[in-house]
């Protein structure tokens, strides 16, 4: 980017200039004039053609330092036509001694103009300022705190979409060495594009094992990376204020860990070892509506087994990255020093808006132009009628203003109604009354932003004597939020588990977070020959069974892997109603409330390895839940396990919804 | 206005070029006379390359007239003053149709049949003569001659060039320092190639140390009993393609360089033999830089097309050197020995015939400019690329909104490339600007730069919120890398590569060791396998085969710079081993090797220019990160090169 340094200025000042504070006061401008620079993008300075190409915008770049003096007043003429050629076309006429100075490098124009056009400037810039491009940029970050730490911002950030204070918490956190930051990944990416990254080890874990006549086995092994990956693919809203973001997050916990599990065969084969991998997984996947800057909690889950009283959590940040150059800060300096001083007197040029004439911008389709080619006889020659619609297409500057006069909208004298293609503005300038009318007219075009439904489930263990109490309080109600806040304050309620899951309405969303462990749960055989190829397998991919057989004496028998997980998933599918208050909830999970044991099978074993067996409780249901309400979805016996065996408890989930609307984040102009 | 007039005619045309020559060109107080011989070929005044007279079947195509012929030496004076004469005629027509003003008494002696033209001019015009000689030799095949010189500097010396060299396509006076810097030892030349080639032909070349290493092979119980080996290179090998560029006098070029900076790494491995036994496999590591660019250079200007950290055992350790491949590429006519004595035959007659001064357009030229200019309007010449002339400029002027108001006149030459316009200042203002836009002038080549950066995380993750949300991230980049280079303890820069392609044409980097593996064996039983079930197999014998996998950094791109090149839109795919393979011993197959990696693919939309961060990981699970909060950050950073079109 080019920049050109102003050598007079000290530093401060142009800061100041730039931030807009001096930009009447620096002296040089006499009363009514202002002197002020905008990022104006080139491209919202020419309108398409009927070619659909944007024209080029005839502007040189700013002069070399060398320039002279002279070089620098025919840049500021140059600049000055042209552009007033552009604004004149949809901000009316500029009054007679307005002068600009643009530069095509970092897209800033500089502008003194008297200060009432200033003021229709600054409005169509600040709506320009959010239309601007930019492209989202990704960040997650997953970090392990005190449990009782993360589930105090679970439940601050339970109804908002906008985590930024338990985020600050959490750096403050890492800072103090409270929180360790085990992960992190950044994701550029651009709006309906899929960006993916990873980091981690890639290892080959087993996938089957292949076995022989001599019933000896070769590992057919696969692909898998341990670490943190993450899928995202964002889709802007059209005025650029929300994104709708897809994303697939996946974190092994800890290390995974090999274990070895005996095989033997009914006959009198020798045994042996087969490998088998462990590894702690948390992974999500959802959709969710995300307003950039904010950070946002997307997962909880239980920490590694060896560090008890840690759980870990995964933050999901999100930047615009301008699409743009920075202001060119020292351009407005530059005209003042280089333009010729405005006419003197009053600034009383050829325009001026009367005091009670009001500026307002609505954003409406370009259909709203087409509006200018109705009312056309229905009897005129088809000719005629074509070049009508042509005229629609691309409609005169006065366009707007013939739509919404024939609307009876007045337009007294000093008001106008411009329309600026490239956005889709409707700049109206007119008395109050007036105004509301022209709202009211265009209000059918107002943008609806989209909800994202915030599902937190909680899962606890208490006394059964307690909890079916609290059962037949229950049935009273759909709501059951004061329950769950008493059973929550009784020391005898253990709280296990809490999960969080947001999505959109119509989105299925999962998230699975415990221990993923292998084991073989079938014995295929037969299907399959050997290969002709005698040579070795190929290597480290992923491959299947059988093609690659090595040796003419494996006879297709292959042992397949399989992973079973543990811990909790859950699935979430809601669907909005119609009010927009319910949504129709559909909730599977699986929670697994002891470790999965092994067991070696009697006498005749199905299977030449021992198989493992869960300890689960698995609910699918669908329901309908309300804001900000808490159901109690289901009520099990822990049963099976060692550690449950004698003991009278249930275990109960609950569900809280919570509908986080957007609001678009004005931004100052 | 006034419909602007299009010449047509080359004479009225000639008439206004000339003119505008004639005004802006003072002679000179010292301009001598010379005598000089350059090798040319330039077509008879006239005539047309394309339309209807270029058809020989059309009924008005009149063939070209021929050259005149040269005498023979034992011909008489007179009969060689004849030939000056027509020589000079046809010579003086073609040269000022082209736009030269000739001297009154500019004289050529030509022979056509080697293309060696004699000229006695002022010293002034002959640059512009020499250059339009070169030009005219478009029938003579042309050898494509490049320069490749690989150069090795530490960090301190060649960073602060590459970050000169970001924007600029001509490299001639960092060419002319990094000279300097090899006679003062700072920089060595590692490797320098000269190849000749001719457009469209792939040139190969290699220079090194080649090493039989391992394929494949078999093995029984106790030994290796047949071992495969192919050959590798440990040095350079160069591959490039040359052809004409699209944009005239430029080359379009297209490397592969692949550099073993050392030769490589030994190491065994073991296989399984029977019982306890085990076989070594002899395998190797090799250290390679492999770049593949396509770009444009102009002949006679040296460019730097590309930069990387090269690789070493042990890197990112122990080093900290650079590489650049300096590339400069000319393009030679081939012609037949220059027709000797030319020279000095014209200088023995040119004192006489300049009496008698043959005529030239100069002189009849100097009162067109007589037309009186509509008031507040100007006349201006504007040059103006060949892509502007695509569409019509009048079309054009109107659809960029620029004002033709009455009295106004738009006149263009094509050849010359040239528009002659009247207007007023502001609107002639508008045209020069209009003329200098990037989109007339054709794609950039686009530079692409990526570093690696690994530090402390706190330091790193603040800098990349800062830089994130900054204004202005080119200083912020700076500033990261001036800490660089004064606390490598805090942040060390890891990789550095770049590399020029062609809008559209992939860029693939692969500054990676080729890290050698044996890929899992056709063994009939699993290593974990405990000892007492290990049965002797009457099968073949096992074997194995190698296969390479790349650790270090691989980069492929794919970019497209928009009409004015101010956003580059980049398909990335990065890939990066943050540590070296490491080898677990009790995986399912004889060798699992563990690869630590960052990867990010993603769609990017760039600034010209701008630095962003692509890429930001933890370096997982080294044993040497252990409670420790370390981060990488990979840097992008694209600039698009637009390689000026030579002047007429």
């Amino acid at each position: 980017m080019k920049r050109t340094s102003s050598p007079r200025l000290p530093g401060a000042l142009l800061c100041l200039i730039a931030a807009g504070l001096l930009s009447t006061a620096h002296g040089e401008e006499p009363a009514g004039w202002v002197t002020k620079s905008f990022t104006w993008l080139s491209r919202d300075l020419v309108e398409e053609g009927t070619d659909g190409k944007a024209p080029p915008l005839p502007i040189a770049a700013l002069p070399k330092d060398s320039a002279t003096k002279e070089d620098w007043a025919r840049s500021v003429r140059a600049s000055t036509a042209t552009i007033t050629r552009s604004l004149t076309k949809y901000l009316g006429p500029f009054p007679e001694g307005t002068v600009m100075l643009y530069d095509p490098a970092s897209e800033t124009l500089a502008i003194r103009t008297t200060s009432q056009k200033m003021e229709m400037l600054n409005a169509l810039a600040g709506h320009l300022k959010q239309q601007h491009p930019w492209q989202p940029v990704f960040n997650v970050h997953v970090v392990e705190a005190e449990v009782s730490f993360v589930r105090e911002i679970l439940r601050e950030t339970a109804a908002t979409p906008f985590h930024d204070a338990a985020w600050a918490k959490l750096e403050t956190l890492v800072e103090k060495k409270e929180a360790n930051i085990l992960g992190q990944l950044r994701l550029p990416t651009r709006s309906g594009q899929r960006v993916t990254a990873t980091s981690g080890t890639e290892i080959t874990v087993p996938s089957s094992a292949i076995l022989n006549a001599n019933n000896e086995a070769r590992i057919v092994p696969k692909d898998e990376v341990i670490g943190l990956q993450m899928d995202v693919e964002p889709v802007l809203a059209p005025d650029g204020s929300f994104m709708d973001v897809n994303y697939a997050l996946s974190w092994h916990i800890n290390a995974p860990k090999r274990r070895m599990e005996r095989v033997s065969f009914a006959d009198s084969s020798p045994g042996f070892g087969l490998p088998m991998m462990d590894t702690r997984v948390a992974s999500t996947n959802t959709s969710i509506s995300i307003v950039p800057g904010h950070p946002r909690l997307i997962g909880v889950w239980e920490g590694a087994p060896e560090r008890p009283g840690r759980c870990q959590c995964a933050f999901l940040n999100s930047e615009k990255m301008p699409g743009h150059s920075r202001l060119n800060d020292a351009l407005s300096q530059l005209l003042s020093e280089h333009a010729s001083p405005p006419p003197p007197g009053a600034p009383t040029g050829s325009y001026r808006m009367p005091d009670d004439i009001k500026l307002a911008i609505h954003r409406v389709p370009k259909s709203f132009l087409q509006l200018d080619a109705q009312g056309v006889d229905p009897f005129a020659s088809s000719s005629n009628r074509s070049a009508e619609a042509k005229a629609a297409q691309h409609p005169d500057a006065f366009a707007a203003q013939r739509i919404l006069t024939a609307q009876g909208i007045q337009f007294p004298p000093g008001s106008f109604a411009f329309y600026h293609p490239s956005t889709s503005f409707l700049i109206v300038a007119n008395r109050q009354p007036n105004l509301d009318m022209v709202e009211a007219f265009v209000s059918g075009h107002s943008c609806r932003y989209f909800i994202t439904l915030n599902f937190d489930l909680t899962i606890v263990e208490g006394e059964a004597s307690v909890m079916r109490e609290f059962a037949r309080e229950a049935g009273q109600s759909a709501d059951h939020s004061t329950i769950w806040k008493k059973m929550a304050a009784l020391p005898s309620v253990k709280w296990l588990e809490s999960a969080r899951l947001e999505t959109r309405s119509g989105q299925r969303a999962s998230f699975e977070a415990g221990m993923i462990r292998q084991s073989v749960t079938s014995l295929k055989s037969g299907a399959s020959k050997p290969s002709e190829k005698q040579g070795p397998s190929a290597p480290l991919t992923q491959e299947k069974p059988g093609k690659d057989a090595s040796t003419a004496s494996e006879d297709g028998r292959t042992l397949e892997y399989t992973s079973l997980p543990t811990g909790l998933r859950w699935k979430v599918d809601p669907v909005m109603g119609p009010a927009g208050d319910t949504s129709e909830v559909n909730v599977a999970f699986t929670y697994h409330y002891a470790p999965s044991t092994t067991v070696q099978e009697a006498a005749v074993p199905v299977l030449p390895v021992p198989h493992l067996q869960h300890h689960a409780a698995r609910i699918e249901l669908s329901t309908f839940m309300a804001h900000g309400t808490t159901r109690w979805l289901a009520t099990w016996k822990p049963t099976g396990s060692p550690e449950h065996e004698g003991r009278d408890v249930l275990q109960a989930a609950f569900l809280t919804l919570n509908l986080l609307g957007l609001e678009p984040y004005p931004e100052a102009p | 206005m006034r419909l602007s007039a299009f010449i047509k005619s080359s004479a009225s045309f000639l008439l206004l070029i000339s003119a505008l020559e004639a005004s802006g060109a003072k002679p000179p107080v010292e301009d001598p006379w010379v005598t000089e011989t350059v090798r040319g070929q330039f077509r008879p005044p006239g005539e047309q390359v394309s339309g209807p007279a270029a058809d020989p079947f059309a009924p008005e195509y009149i063939p070209p007239p021929s050259p005149p012929r040269l005498p023979v030496t034992t011909d008489s004076s007179e009969k060689w003053e004849e030939s000056i004469k027509k020589c000079t005629q046809w010579n003086a027509a073609a040269l000022e149709e082209l736009g030269v003003t000739l001297p009154p008494g500019t004289l050529f002696l030509w022979d056509a049949s080697t293309s060696s033209l004699a000229i006695h001019t002022q010293s002034s015009v002959m640059p512009q003569i020499r250059k339009l000689a070169r030009r005219s030799l478009t029938s003579a095949p042309e050898t494509i001659s490049v320069h490749a010189t690989v150069l090795e500097g530490r960090q301190n010396a060649l960073l602060p060039i590459l970050e000169e060299t970001y924007t600029s396509s001509d490299h001639r006076a960092v060419s002319n320092r990094l000279k300097g810097l090899v006679a003062e030892g700072k920089v060595r030349a590692v490797n320098e190639f000269q190849l000749e080639t001719r457009a469209g032909q792939r040139v190969t070349a290699k220079s090194g140390a080649g090493t039989q290493e391992t394929l494949s092979g078999q093995w029984n119980a106790t030994r290796l009993q047949q071992h495969i080996t192919e050959e590798y290179l440990s040095g350079f090998d160069l591959e490039l393609e040359a052809s004409e560029g699209t944009i005239p006098e430029q080359m379009e070029v297209s490397f592969v360089l692949k550099q073993a900076n050392t030769l490589p790494t030994r190491r065994r491995e073991k296989l399984a033999g029977s019982g306890d036994k085990t076989i070594e496999v002899p395998l190797a590591d090799q250290h390679n830089s492999h770049l593949e660019c396509t770009t444009q250079l102009v002949p006679g200007t040296p460019r730097i097309v590309a930069a990387w950290t090269p690789q070493y055992e042990g890197r990112p350790a122990n080093q900290d050197s650079i590489h650049l491949l300096m590339v400069e590429a000319n393009l030679l006519p081939v012609l037949a020995p220059e027709t000797p004595r030319l020279k000095e035959i014209l200088a023995q007659h040119a004192e006489r015939l300049k009496s008698r001064a043959v005529k030239t357009a100069a002189v009849s030229v100097e009162k067109s400019a007589a037309n009186p200019l509509p008031p507040g309007m100007e006349s201006r010449s504007i040059k103006v690329p060949a892509a502007f002339l695509a569409e019509h400029p009048e079309d054009l002027i109107k659809k960029a909104e620029i004002p033709l108001p009455e009295g106004s006149e738009c006149v263009f030459h094509s050849a010359s490339r040239t528009l002659q316009v009247v207007n007023t200042p502001e609107n002639l203002d508008a045209i020069q600007a209009l003329a200098d836009l990037p989109r007339f002038r054709g794609r950039p080549v686009l530079r692409h730069t990526v570093h690696i950066l690994h530090g402390d995380g706190p330091t790193l993750r603040q800098w990349s919120k800062e830089m994130t949300n900054t204004a202005d991230p080119a200083s912020k980049w700076q500033e990261i890398l001036k800490l660089a280079s004064a606390h490598p303890e805090q942040v060390k820069l890891l990789e550095l590569v770049r590399t020029e392609t062609q809008s559209e044409k992939r860029i693939s980097v692969f500054n990676a060791t080729e890290h050698m593996l044996i890929a899992p064996p056709g063994k009939p039983s699993d290593k974990e396998a405990e000892e007492d079930t290990v049965k002797e197999i009457q099968e073949p014998a096992p074997s194995f085969e190698i296969q390479y996998c790349h650790v270090g950094l691989v980069v492929q791109a794919d970019s497209i710079a928009n009409a004015d090149g101010r956003i580059i839109e980049c398909n990335l795919a990065l890939e990066y081993d943050y540590a070296p393979p490491t080898l677990v011993p009790e995986g399912p197959s004889a060798n699992q090797e563990q690869y630590h990696r960052a990867k990010v693919a993603t769609p990017l939309v760039m600034q010209s220019g701008v630095p962003q961060i692509v890429g930001e990981w933890v370096p997982l699970h080294l044993p040497e990160s252990a409670g420790k909060d370390l981060l990488q950050i990979a840097v992008l950073r694209v600039d698009p090169i637009w390689i000026p079109e030579s002047e007429e």
